[in-house]
């Protein structure tokens, strides 16, 4: 008789893009770089616009000029330290062709499905990592997908791949990322349940009538499932 | 009444309300100084704000650090992990055994011939999880043999695209069949860490490497046996870098590169996975 076993499935969606940091943060990278201009050398504008070109005249004409040097007048606020074009006390602002400027444009990080709170779809949050968690209609209780381990199983990620083709059908390509369980979770019926760790890499997780499903981050889960079931799952989110 | 000044960078008495240096003729030295001050234990060190040197080191929001700790550190973690697992030790020499009074003052064993020195592996833990370290970039510009203003144009161009200041590469040795003496400029290298790596990584994983004809991909077998691995850039691929692709023109001359991508892996494969996970392109023959 083989001891039974469950294999359990850690289905992410990794970051789309790259989240906004805090603003704490914004400030401080604001902060840190207006400084790293200031402390910058001058551009070399001689070195990409050759003298007498009219590319150089084009780029001469948008610039505006630091305020010279008198001898004959006092500068209260400190006198212009004016070299290559540049007042050294301040940082330099190049001014560009106002149609390169307008080619980069922020798209909103705001999709369709997190404007209707669509759960089913892979493009919402996209600046957080989404696990797939699941409710059987018979247990009707929301975990990750998890299945029965069989006697003839070849080995852990062979059957947790077959699961996951049995329940969601066969339109998505995943990733293992490794053959090794993320970890083991302890249950009533003392059947462990050992985690393979899988990234969604393309394709939608098209289960039966019978299943109800979600792609959700860290926080929503919480919200989701039980609190013992979370206090051992936490730490792999 | 004193309004708001200015601050200069160069000189701050003006801050203190003085001028500093002598502004009328005949100028004289006087400032005053101890001797002490002009030491090199005197002067602070480039992380400070008043150090003449300073330029700040954290000013953007790095992706490639963003992408490693939010999906690759724990993948590799677990890519990596092997369960009770111990160190293994590395070949180094060994004192003789069985020790007796004897063999104390004997030298320790020589290692076999044709083997190196290795470094211990120890066991995989979320301490030790490979991370980048640095990447030390180096050009040899041959043509600067003939001309030696060409070892500029390499100096530039390193600048152009990693935004490090680079160092002169000299001639050691001397062959005089490639008309080549000790001390002549031969080309540049510089060392990036930091925001300048990830941003090199970037540009070099998202614009270069996919244009390029002529780099195929990192070997499954390179890497120097401590997670260190090399790649070249031919002078073409220098060209597709955004610093030098919209100013082509202006370079006479670009010339291939030698990169080290040094990360904290223990074995090369290990280093090459997450060269892979950066988005290198990474051949998929294995050798441990």
């Amino acid at each position: 008789m083989v001891k039974p076993l469950r294999v359990g499935l850690l289905l992410s969606r990794t970051p789309i893009i790259t989240p906004k940091p805090a603003p704490f943060l914004q400030a401080y990278y604001k902060y840190m770089s207006e400084l790293e201009k200031r402390l910058m050398w001058t551009f070399p504008s001689f070195f990409f616009f050759k003298k007498g070109t009219l590319t150089q005249r084009k780029f001469n004409e948008l610039q505006k000029g630091p305020i010279a040097r008198n001898k004959n007048i006092i500068f209260a606020q400190g006198e212009p330290d004016v070299h290559f074009n540049r007042d050294r006390r301040f940082k330099q602002e190049i001014i560009l062709e106002p149609d390169e400027q307008e080619k980069v444009r922020e798209q909103p990080t705001v999709t369709e499905a997190d404007t209707k709170n669509d759960i089913k779809s892979l493009e919402r949050k996209i600046e957080q990592t989404l696990y797939l968690l699941v409710n059987l209609k018979s247990e009707n209780k929301w975990k990750l997908p998890s299945f029965e381990v069989p006697d003839n199983a070849r080995s852990l990620h062979y059957a947790a791949d077959n699961g996951l083709r049995s329940l969601g059908g066969d339109s998505m390509n995943t990733w293992t990322v490794s053959y090794t369980p993320a970890a083991v979770l302890k249950s009533k019926d003392n059947v462990p349940e050992f985690l393979i760790k899988k990234h969604i890499l393309q394709g939608v997780f098209q289960p039966d009538a019978n299943v109800e499903f979600a792609w959700l981050c860290k926080n929503e889960i919480k919200e989701k499932v039980d609190e013992d079931y979370f206090k051992q799952i936490e730490v792999l989110l | 009444m004193r309004t708001h000044l200015v601050r200069n960078f160069s000189t701050s008495s003006a801050l203190l309300g003085r001028t500093g240096v002598s502004i009328v003729p005949p100028v004289h030295h006087l400032i005053r100084f101890k001797k002490s001050q002009l030491s090199d234990k005197a002067r602070p060190p480039k992380s400070w704000v008043t150090s003449a040197g300073f330029r700040p080191q954290i000013t953007r929001h790095d992706r490639l650090r963003q992408h490693y700790n939010d999906t690759l550190a724990s993948d590799l973690l677990l890519l990596n992990y092997t369960h009770n697992e111990t160190t293994v030790e590395g070949a180094r020499r060994k004192p003789r055994a069985p020790v007796t009074p004897y063999s104390v003052y004997q030298p320790s064993k020589p290692l076999p011939q044709h083997t190196q020195p290795t470094k211990d592996i120890k066991p995989r833990t979320s301490e030790n999880i490979p991370h980048l370290e640095r990447i030390s970039i180096n050009c040899f510009a041959k043509p600067a043999i003939e001309n030696r203003d060409l070892a500029i144009t390499a100096k530039v161009m390193l600048q152009h695209i990693t935004g490090m200041k680079p160092r002169d590469v000299f001639a050691k040795t001397n062959l005089p069949m490639f008309h080549l003496r000790p001390g002549m400029p031969v080309g540049a290298k510089v060392e990036i860490t930091g925001e300048a790596m990830s941003q090199f990584v970037s540009t070099l994983t998202e614009l270069v490497l996919p244009r390029s004809r002529t780099f195929r991909n990192i070997s499954g077998k390179c890497g120097d046996g401590n997670g260190n691995i090399g790649l070249k850039l031919t002078k073409h691929d220098i060209t597709l870098f955004p610093e030098l692709e919209n100013s082509l023109e202006l370079w006479p001359e670009t010339f291939d590169i030698d990169l080290i991508v040094h990360t904290s892996a223990q074995t090369d494969r290990e280093a090459r996975t997450l060269l892979s996970g950066l988005g290198f392109p990474v051949s998929s023959e294995i050798r441990k």
